[in-house]
């Protein structure tokens, strides 16, 4: 009897356990270089910013009357990349970043365009002509989740904080701090923890300027990504490099990380994905359209079946394969976006010329492949990154067997008989491509291409570790956002890509690409548009990486969600106008 | 039994050592290191161009030292504390990871199991009783085209049928939006459980089958006919017990697995357990995770071997676990 009872009560415990929610988060003590799945790729405006917008508009949303009766929660779905981590020097994948949106704020938003900039901690701003001084007002209204003003200091600290501790930074991105008058600015050396660049002057108690050492008329634009949002100094202000890794605010707990955006955590960030709670009275005048967020990581296959069991309301990168099927799905609406990630054969330098490169490039049928393996969904790059404007003198590689045939004899790996072309194994879009590309290759070059699928961590520690590969595969990035989110692909070694292998060195010197990235960078109009001119001929004659297509990106939503409601092209910065959305109930 | 009990266990111990051992070291030797596994590939360019903050973060894990002794030491030392160590991918304890997980996959698991039994064994010693009936025939061929159905099949159809078409069910996950109460658990249990518990009953049901059919031709069950016991007494009592031996040893071989959790219908039904975790880890190669589910698998195993040989004396008593004095 006591067997059986003891038995009953394992039972009872165990289901019990198993519904009630997950155990308190016990945190690293100390940090570690984390992970940070590779980026989801984004989309597709070619616009770039060119120099320093002026004037903003200054009046922030005005109040509006909360609606009566609001729908309670809005149940979204995105594909699997996963790091629990909130804080920017870990933030990179889209995940990541459309959490990051609705529960802390940035200086600046972007506009569905992607190039328009919009208010939001800043309620108007200024640039001087030269690209190097930015003046910002902030917004007297903005408060913390626990009630603390947003003030003048929580930028200082923001931003200082990334000259205080520049080997914590994993982003690329967050360089853009650095460049701060008087911060770390690329030397490698810290300043000491507390001081305030010189950059960074105080006006009055809402507003401050900025001065960079060096031009950068992409600095707005950027500012309204995700992870340059403000951090609150009353709580984070003792933060150091390490910490930031593993602290309990820096992985996203629910009632620790606190923000200034429109949602607070509900519940803590895991590995499917976190809920969030609409702030009542939010200090823009305007709260959420929803209660509530459920924000789920999970795979493509089981956010479809969600949907079509009326389980999901907003599927972002839905597999386009599955539109069809989807579209017959009473209640639910499509968004076809053209261009997102960029799909691209990434070239080992040592192992190929500029020759042997464009003779692959030609060789290449690419329309082909779209229409037949990619039925069609998606845009045909032309070599360059698609941030770029198509240059009347550019090649644009269109499928050239003679041509290809002639530049690989010119090539001083002409002899190669092989090569091996690396992909992700599990990444269905690769699985695909992979076979069409050595198709092609083999057939017009008369090269055998050997393919070589790898799991993910085998094939970073591949690419990394050898100097032996030729060309792999990839899929990702940010090109498409704008000419100036390609520097980090081509840029020197150390502070770029470095996996790609590049020689960046030509008859400008060293790390070429990435000086021109930096000019352009500090002009505007016709002279930026000759650097870019100049730049997008050096990277389609010397294609140190071929962009081949952007696939479509399909997101599927509910018919309730309307309003404002719209998917960037860059998906993940979509949260940024989610107080103009509504929600039907 | 409990002097046999108490010996088991103790055996068990260095068993276990010798497992963790083997483990630890397999997965140090695999290629690839478990810090720059662990990261983005972009921020492992950035890093590469620091080496000493990553020989730093190396130093700091103890990545640095000889695998055996050195870093199995380590690690033992810690277990032994209760310290299983931190995911070098979610930066979370891996007590909250395995915390968070293992009872959803028990939940699933114990429910499947319990559900493949009650429906396996009744219809494999129907199926023996009947032998080749109409009734054998149509039961056995149910079983072995389950048998031969794949599990992520079966999962798909489940799901399409009656979560998305008859919207019986719920696609996915352990609850429902905004709800932890048992009832929906259970509502949303049915789907995954069933599936496994279809996968699982129907080779139970042919070793029951087998195994019915081989001591219902025994002598004693004859003479037990013959001495006018009835004929449904003579199945469970006299046929059954005897019967279930084989039966305990595929449930012990199952019991493992189930701890360890099921990859593919836990991927399909987007089940939080220790099956999805186990691929996280895998292909991050998250050493504190890998080793921890190395740990809880051991422990599993030989806990599933010891309950089967009790089981085995408590269905047929002429198995003796004590030492014969």
């Amino acid at each position: 009897m006591r067997a059986r009872l003891l038995t009953i009560a394992t039972a009872v415990m165990l289901i019990a356990s198993a519904c009630s929610s997950t155990p308190a988060a016990t945190t690293a003590p100390t940090a570690a270089p984390t992970a940070a799945p590779t980026a989801a790729p984004t989309a597709a405006p070619t616009a770039a910013p060119t120099a320093a917008p002026t004037a903003a508009p200054t009046a922030a949303p005005t109040a509006a009357p909360t609606p009566a009766a609001r729908p309670s929660v809005l149940r979204v779905a995105r594909i699997s990349d996963f790091l629990p981590s909130i804080h920017p020097v870990n933030l990179g994948t889209g995940n990541q970043e459309l959490m990051a949106d609705i529960t802390f704020s940035t200086l600046v938003d972007v506009d569905s365009d992607e190039v328009t900039i919009l208010p939001d901690l800043a309620k108007s701003w200024t640039a001087s002509p030269d690209a190097t001084v930015y003046t910002f007002e902030l917004d007297e209204r903005a408060v913390w989740s626990d009630g603390q003003p947003v003030t003048v200091e929580d930028v200082f600290f923001t931003i200082a904080w990334t000259s205080w501790y520049p080997t914590a930074l994993k982003q690329f991105g967050l360089e853009m701090y650095r460049n701060v008058k008087g911060g770390e600015n690329g030397s490698g050396t810290a300043i000491a923890p507390g001081t305030i660049p010189e950059g960074l002057k105080k006006i009055d108690d809402h507003t401050i300027e900025i001065t960079l050492s060096k031009p950068d008329g992409t600095f707005l634009r950027r500012l309204a990504g995700a992870y340059y949002y403000i951090q609150p100094v009353h709580i984070l202000g003792e933060l150091t490099g390490e910490q930031a890794d593993s602290c309990e605010f820096c992985l996203g707990t629910a009632g620790v990380t606190i923000g200034s955006g429109p949602y607070d955590f509900e519940t803590s960030i895991s590995a499917t994905g976190a809920n969030f709670k609409a702030k009542k009275g939010y200090w823009k005048g305007k709260d959420g359209p929803v209660e509530q967020i459920v924000y789920k990581i999970q795979e493509s296959n089981v956010s479809v079946a969600q949907l079509k069991a009326g389980e999901l309301d907003l599927v972002i990168r839905v597999p386009p394969l599955e539109g069809p099927g989807l579209a017959s799905v009473a209640g639910l609406k499509q968004l076809n976006v053209p261009g997102v990630g960029i799909f691209a054969l990434n070239f080992n330098h040592s192992q190929t010329d500029a020759a042997f490169r464009q003779a692959i490039a030609y060789a290449i049928n690419r329309p082909e492949i779209i229409e037949q393996v990619l039925g069609g969904r998606a845009s045909l790059n032309y070599g360059i990154p698609p941030g770029f404007k198509l240059y009347d003198d550019l090649d644009k590689y269109d499928f050239n067997v003679d041509k290809a045939k002639e530049l690989l004899a010119t090539s001083a790996f002409k002899d190669k008989k092989s090569i091996e072309l690396i992909y992700l194994a599990e990444d269905p879009n690769f699985t695909l491509t992979a076979p069409a590309l050595q198709q092609y290759i083999q057939e017009n070059l008369g090269i055998t291409v050997e393919l070589s699928a790898f799991p993910t961590a085998p094939y970073v520690e591949f690419i990394e570790k050898n100097n032996d590969w030729e060309i792999y595969l990839s899929f990702g990035g940010s090109e498409g956002v704008g000419w100036y989110q390609s520097e980090i692909y081509t840029a020197c070694p150390g502070i770029g890509v470095t996996y790609l292998k590049l020689d960046v060195g030509d008859d400008r010197g060293e790390c070429a690409y990435q000086a021109l990235f930096k000019e352009a960078a500090g002009l505007s109009g016709e002279a930026q548009d000759e650097v870019l001119h100049e730049l997008a001929r050096k990277l389609s004659t010397n294609i140190p990486i071929f962009h081949l297509w952007q696939p479509n990106y399909l997101h599927v939503y509910s018919d309730r969600l309307g309003g404002g409601f719209r998917i960037y092209p860059n998906e993940r910065e979509s949260f940024q106008s989610i107080l103009d959305w509504t929600y039907a109930p | 039994m409990g002097a046999y009990i108490l010996r088991r266990l103790l055996i068990s111990i260095p068993v276990l050592l010798g497992i963790t051992i083997i483990g630890f070291v397999a997965l140090k030797m695999t290629p690839g290191d478990p810090l720059t596994a662990s990261l983005n590939p972009e921020v492992l360019a950035n890093l590469m161009s620091r080496p000493e903050v990553l020989e730093a973060e190396r130093k700091r894990l103890g990545f640095d030292q000889p695998i055996f002794p050195n870093q199995y030491l380590i690690w033992l030392g810690k277990v032994v504390q209760g310290d299983f160590g931190y995911s070098v991918t979610s930066k979370r304890s891996i007590a909250y990871e395995v915390g968070s997980r293992l009872p959803q996959t028990l939940f699933l698991m114990i429910i499947a199991l319990t559900l493949a039994v009650v429906i396996a064994i009744p219809v494999g010693v129907i199926s023996a009783v009947r032998q080749y009936s109409k009734l054998d025939y149509s039961l056995n061929g149910m079983a072995i085209f389950l048998a031969s159905t794949p599990v992520f099949v079966l999962g798909l159809v489940f799901v399409y049928v009656f979560a998305v078409n008859l919207r019986l069910f719920p696609t996915s996950e352990l609850h429902s939006t905004n709800r932890h109460d048992i009832g929906d658990a259970i509502w949303h249990v049915v789907l995954p459980a069933s599936v496994l518990a279809i996968v699982n009953a129907a080779p139970l049901v042919r070793y029951t089958r087998a195994s019915m059919l081989d001591v219902l031709s025994s002598d004693y069950i004859t003479t037990a006919r013959a001495k006018g016991v009835l004929p449904w007494l003579v199945t469970t009592r006299h046929a059954l017990r005897n019967g279930l031996i084989p039966i305990i040893t595929l449930l012990a071989l199952l019991i493992p697995e189930s701890v360890a959790g099921a990859v593919i219908t836990e991927q399909i039904f987007a089940w939080n357990g220790m099956g999805q975790m186990v691929v996280k880890a895998a292909n991050a190669r998250d050493p504190s995770l890998m080793m921890a589910v190395i740990l809880i698998t051991g422990v599993a195993v030989l806990l599933a071997n010891l309950i089967a040989d009790i089981g085995y004396a408590m269905a047929d008593p002429r198995v003796r676990l004590d030492r014969a004095k």
